[in-house]
């Protein structure tokens, strides 16, 4: 985004300064480029309005101020900006970094049917995108009747929905239990993922699992941070 | 009612003191102006990131 007035850079500083506007604003002394672009008013100012350029120059959008304190609302320039431009709406980024994009640490926690009998579970799992459909990452399981610890991994498929600030991901896990019992544990989960920042999501799941022979099934609520992936 | 159309109109035209709107033109034009902190901003560098918006302001008045 640029901002353009007639303003001199001093005025122009004074004004970024005292906003803390992050863009810049542009001096176009000569009104060249406003007489080109919306107009110049007979008192020789700019006159007001919001113009969208795509990147390949074409103006896809031109709104002119038609009263002295006629403003686009942010709504409408949101709007006019997702007809321009066929996107939908702002969504949750951070410096370019949506959070679909992002490497997740999460912690859920929560209970259910062990072979044992009624239990709690807790997962530590890191999981980082491969591609947009595609999560993997090593897990760490506690479960408080069966396997007090298990080391492994997920991998999760997951289709984004809502602007790409939830997903349904569908995964599966292996497991390995080195203390007593030992064994392998291998299952598979669904759960529904929500990110209501682009630091932080929370997952709601549900896990089914054959360890030594019988099966566990347990339902988890978890939270997780979120951060770039470097890649 | 058409003349109160025009008068109201003419009323909001005298208030901004416009003169003629730009003609619409369906490229924008290439110009490079200078920043407040002196650098120069080209459209056609802001443009290699992806859409531009350019606000036009009055300024500070």
């Amino acid at each position: 985004m640029l901002a353009i007035s007639g303003d001199s850079a001093e005025d122009s500083r004074v004004f970024a300064e005292r906003y803390h506007l992050p863009f810049p604003l542009l001096g176009d002394a000569d009104l060249a480029v406003s007489r080109a672009l919306t107009g110049v008013t007979s008192d020789g100012n700019t006159l007001p309005g919001i113009v969208i350029v795509r990147g390949d120059r074409e103006i896809v959008e031109r709104r002119l101020a038609t009263a002295k304190d006629d403003r686009v609302s942010t709504a409408g320039l949101v709007e006019a900006l997702d007809r321009a431009l066929g996107t939908h709406g702002p969504a949750i980024t951070d410096d370019q970094f949506g959070a679909i994009d992002r490497i997740q640490l999460r912690l859920d926690a929560g209970g259910g049917h062990a072979p044992g009998g009624v239990t709690g579970v807790a997962n530590v799992t890191a999981l980082a995108p491969l591609a947009r459909f595609v999560v993997v990452g090593p897990r760490a399981s506690f479960d408080l009747r069966d396997a007090p610890v298990a080391l492994g991994g997920e991998l999760a498929l997951r289709l984004p929905f809502v602007n790409d600030i939830a997903a349904i991901e569908l995964g599966g896990i292996a497991e390995y239990a080195p203390v007593a019992p030992r064994g392998a544990i291998v299952g598979g989960t669904a759960a529904l993922w929500f990110a209501w920042s682009p630091q932080w999501s929370l997952q709601l799941a549900v896990e089914v699992d054959r360890e030594g022979g019988a099966q566990r099934i347990t339902g988890t609520f978890g939270v997780a941070r979120m951060f770039e992936t470097p890649w | 009612m058409r003349s109160a159309l025009l008068l109201a109109s003419s009323g909001c035209l005298t208030a901004l003191h416009v003169t003629t709107p730009a003609p619409t033109v369906a490229e924008a034009p290439a110009f490079a102006l200078p920043a407040q902190d002196g650098h120069r901003v080209a459209l056609a560098d802001e443009l290699a990131h992806g859409p531009v918006v350019l606000v036009f302001y009055r300024g500070f008045w």
